[in-house]
């Protein structure tokens, strides 16, 4: 009776994983199946359809098309490439900033440590109007509307915080003794960090820095209030294929399976790291 | 030398490390603390914007304290705003706990299929959310999507989601939660996996039902991870913008303008800075509060559950 | 090599004090051991040294010099960590080169070689030298970290807890080696244990710390039989020494000792009458080390017998140790061979009344010690 209620209850559990699964995965293979479908085809077929390599072609050589009231030149390899830059760009100034700071979180008692940590986390909770509202005053008075910098900077808010938490974590986990040998061996503190500590956390800090990253890659707000046409991401522009007039679904889905790329790729590369990443090193996975 | 005196001397001076040294901690937080200053700046600016009536048409502020919050709390669609700004994000947050949970408990089972689903998990939320957002607003298009006939086939129609303002919120809702489910479950999942065995162990060995186990043991002792989960779920989602504004940009016509869609549109779309700020400001207070305590209780929490072990 | 003075040294860690006024002198050259139970202090006296600690009060000076502002870095010692502290992405060998790589240092690629070897083969850790720390046992890597101290050539060498993980066998071979090993290097070796043993047979001198109090400094065998107070004469020696509170009375011109209520009665001679009658004393604590007792047959009249009952016998291989009690006391004595005792049975057992220890029952001090 037992092994019978059990084996229902496992084959219960399997199904509802399934369907769970189902959800999840379905949207992502349907927008990869629109993208391979050409607009005559659009409406009229669901799963068989002559696929086609014309909408990725179209948006990456930047093919200029008819849409609605005026033609309209997608220039996707640029948006592409700023996103590129700039994600990178905001990463390495936090790795700059942050893992020193980081490890001063994890080693040294100082007054207001907490209080300090604690607002660089409230910048990833704040709302980013609260700070967007005045920014886009203050870029346009010192002319950082629409650059790179103006992105990478307001890029830290993202970037940063997720740094400083998660790297304090995996210094936290190495023993000072280690640190302490090491300077009795006969090292200054700055040949110690670089010697041991830092190649000691490196996978944790590579996989931290790639998850900030896929952040900064994946943020829409910034670019959107704060960049024009010079910096937009490729974020951005997936929406812009969408107006009221026709919309070009099947060029969205093969732009937005672009821009969704690097993230899976770079998701199944730290997957060993994604727990300590996406809860700030609260949870050790 | 000569003792004594001299020996007395010494002792009574304290001899400290250099200054370099004990400078050090600071000096390596410099560049971090100017960066803080650099977003601080801007912040104290908002807050006292939202004391003055700025347009961009007047750009010489007025101070007029707390006029423009007050015009808030008398805008007609405030409660509302604010009813919309709480329900998506207590909805959200309470269905992604849940479902994360049954998830992660399903998942914890030693089986290929929870190999297999474990990698996968994480791609819904790898994904940009406004993309995320477009492949399902895809997906409801009545034309080209492939909910319509799919629900058709087990004899539902009619469904308009986003378009129907009864439907709407529900429908940004299900995007959420299929965006961010997966975080709930990888956290819950790491949790889990690092619980001690030898008190689930005496639990079946006296006779303990699934749910005994779970309410009096799973739970309790999950409590900081299902803390964490919950601290970022919901703060992430009281400021929710990019699913809202990529569906239908606050619509059908009101009815879906969270805080920050209303900060969003006023500063702008209306130019108006002084009906924008103040809901940032409030909405940026409720949240700073708000999860200052829960990270004081997930302290507690931590500590009670490190007993545990 | 160079010789240690703590002056006056105070450490505090929030509300706890782990080192509290601290004074101790290291000789050049020397060997000392700092013995002391767990939580005494001890490791965090070994890092004042070493300077990864900062002291809030008191004074260190290496050779002739104040130490204190200087980094550990820049003072030339040696420490052997009892976490071991191995860095963990570097192999046995890249650990134990660590330390001649460092700034400053000028040694040869092949002059490291040779050193690294060097150490290895006398630390039996040379078929190890590629491995990473990940793959080694504990006792191994315990000897790396204390090859990685070895490896260098400094004033002073701090070794905290170096063998207390390693089984009873190779500690012994290990203690010999030590042995061998101080009396070939000339370095000032500060050594930390909690094993009296070691205490024992390895130094020139001890010192005996208990939270962050030092109790007594000197040669082994000083402390050991001249101990300043009852914490010393308890710490060294196993079993323990038995203790026995006693009223003092005369007697026909003889001191004698009266404890728990006449079950024990010690007629002493002259010499320590003197030095109790100094005293002024009325009650003092008596020591007997279970060596100077002995199980006798045989009552004589100038013996000094205590009467009781047998408790527990243990043997061990070639001697005993007899448990016995006397009004509800415990006493150990150890029989030199193996002898047979029933439970219960009565025994009379002989002390010898020259070797006993008497301590103040206030202040626990050794009343021959000034």
């Amino acid at each position: 009776m037992q092994t019978i209620r059990r084996r229902f209850r496992s084959i219960l559990g399997d199904l509802f994983l399934l369907s769970y699964f189902l959800f999840a995965l379905f949207p992502i293979l349907w927008m990869f199946l629109i993208s391979f479908k050409k607009t005559e085809e659009l409406y009229t077929t669901t799963f068989f359809f002559h696929p086609t390599t014309e909408n990725y072609r179209i948006i990456t050589i930047g093919e200029s098309y008819v849409q609605g009231t005026g033609t309209f030149r997608p220039d996707f390899p640029k948006y592409f490439l700023n996103s590129i830059i700039q994600s990178s760009a905001a990463v390495l100034v936090s790795l700059i900033v942050g893992v020193p700071a980081a490890y001063a979180f994890a080693r040294f008692k100082f007054k207001g440590k907490e209080d300090l940590a604690f607002t660089f986390l409230s910048f990833r909770f704040a709302p980013e109007f609260t700070v967007l509202i005045p920014l886009a005053i203050l870029y346009r008075k010192i002319g950082l509307y629409n650059t790179y910098y103006g992105i990478i900077w307001v890029f830290q808010l993202i970037t940063l915080p997720l740094l400083i938490w998660v790297m304090r974590g995996y210094f936290e986990d190495i023993s000072p003794e280690i640190e302490q040998a090491a300077m009795t061996d006969g090292y200054s503190w700055w040949q110690v960090f670089w010697k041991i500590m830092l190649p000691i956390v490196k996978p944790g800090l590579a996989a931290s820095a790639l998850l900030a990253f896929v952040f900064a890659w994946n943020n829409f707000i910034f670019p959107l209030i704060l960049g024009g046409a010079e910096v937009q991401t490729v974020t951005v522009s997936a929406l812009s294929f969408l107006s009221s007039e026709q919309a070009y679904y099947n060029r969205m889905a093969a732009a937005c399976v672009i821009a969704s790329i690097p993230e899976i790729v770079l998701a199944l590369s730290i997957q060993r790291y994604l727990i300590r990443g996406l809860s700030f090193g609260a949870v050790k996975g | 030398m000569s003792s004594g005196n001299t020996s007395e001397q010494i002792n009574t001076k304290i001899v400290r490390p250099p200054i370099l040294v004990r400078m050090r901690p600071y000096l390596i937080i410099a560049p971090a603390l100017l960066m803080l200053i650099g977003i601080l700046y801007p912040f104290g600016m908002g807050v006292y914007y939202s004391f003055t009536s700025y347009r961009l048409t007047r750009p010489v502020p007025t101070f007029i304290g707390l006029g423009n919050y007050i015009a808030m709390i008398k805008d007609p669609g405030f409660l509302h705003s604010t009813y919309v700004t709480f329900a998506y994000a207590i909805g959200a947050t309470v269905i992604e706990l849940t479902l994360g949970m049954i998830v992660a408990l399903l998942l914890d089972r030693e089986s290929l299929l929870s190999k297999i689903l474990q990698t996968t998990l994480i791609f819904p939320m790898m994904i940009a959310p406004v993309i995320g957002t477009l492949l399902w607003k895809l997906m409801m298009q009545p034309s080209v999507g492939i909910l319509k006939p799919a629900l058709a086939l087990i004899g539902i129609h009619g469904v308009e989601w986003a378009a129907d303002p009864k439907t709407a919120l529900p429908s940004v809702i299900l995007i959420d939660i299929w965006i961010y489910t997966p975080f709930a479950a990888l956290l819950l999942l790491a949790g889990l996996r690092a619980l001690p065995r030898e008190p689930f162990e005496a639990a079946r060995v006296d006779g303990a039902s699934l749910w005994f186990t779970l309410r009096n043991l799973t739970f309790p002792m999950l409590t900081p991870i299902i803390i964490i989960v919950v601290l970022f779920r919901f703060m992430d989602s009281l400021k929710m913008f990019d699913v809202i504004y990529a569906m239908t940009g606050g619509g059908p016509g009101d009815t879906l303008m969270t805080y920050q869609l209303k900060a969003y549109y006023n500063s702008f779309m209306y130019m108006n800075l002084s009906a924008g700020l103040p809901y940032t400001i409030v909405l940026w207070a409720v949240i700073y509060f708000v999860s200052q305590q829960l990270v004081k209780y997930w302290s507690k929490a931590q500590r009670r559950a490190a007993g545990y072990n | 090599m160079a010789k240690v003075k703590l002056e006056n040294i105070t450490k505090t860690f929030g509300n706890v004090v782990a080192v509290n006024n601290l004074s101790l002198e290291i000789e050049d050259g020397e060997f000392m051991v700092l013995l002391g139970p767990s939580g005494a202090g001890k490791t965090t006296t070994l890092k004042l040294i070493s300077g990864n600690e900062t002291p809030e009060k008191g004074l260190i000076y290496i050779g002739n010099r104040i130490v204190n502002p200087l980094e550990p870095q820049q003072r030339n010692v040696a420490m052997a960590f009892e976490s071991y502290a191995l860095y963990p992405h570097f192999t046995v060998y890249e650990n134990l080169a660590f330390p001649l790589k460092a700034p400053g240092r000028n040694y040869s690629t092949q002059q490291i070689d040779n050193r690294v070897k060097e150490v290895a083969e006398l630390l039996n850790i040379t078929p190890l030298l590629s491995r990473a720390p990940a793959h080694l046992s504990g006792g191994q890597r315990q000897r790396v970290s204390l090859g990685r101290a070895l490896v260098r050539d400094p004033d002073i060498l701090l070794l905290d807890e170096p063998i207390s993980h390693l089984d009873a066998k190779l500690r012994h071979r290990m203690r010999a080696e030590f042995k061998a090993i101080s009396s070939r290097i000339k370095t000032t070796i500060l050594y930390v244990t909690h094993d009296y043993l070691e205490a024992m047979s390895l130094p020139d001198r001890v010192a005996i710390i208990d939270h962050g109090t030092l109790h007594q400094v000197g040669s082994p065998e000083d402390v050991f039989r001249r101990p300043a107070n009852i914490f010393v004469a308890s710490l060294l020696g196993q079993p323990k020494i038995n203790l026995i509170k006693c009223r003092i009375s005369t007697e026909d011109g003889k001191i004698c000792f009266t404890g728990l209520n006449g079950g024990v009665r010690l007629l002493t001679n002259d010499y320590i009458r003197d030095r109790v009658l100094k005293t002024n004393l009325d009650h003092v604590i008596i020591g007997i080390r279970p060596f100077n007792m002995i199980p006798v047959d045989e009552v004589h009249e100038n013996e000094t017998i205590i009467s009781g009952k047998v408790y527990v016998y243990e043997r061990l291989g070639t001697r005993g140790i007899l448990t016995f009690s006397v009004e509800n006391q415990n006493f150990d004595l150890i029989t030199p061979i193996s002898m047979d005792f029933k439970i219960d049975a009565p025994v009379n057992v002989k002390i010898d009344v020259n070797e006993i220890m008497i301590f103040d029952p206030t202040t626990e001090k050794n009343i021959f010690i000034d």
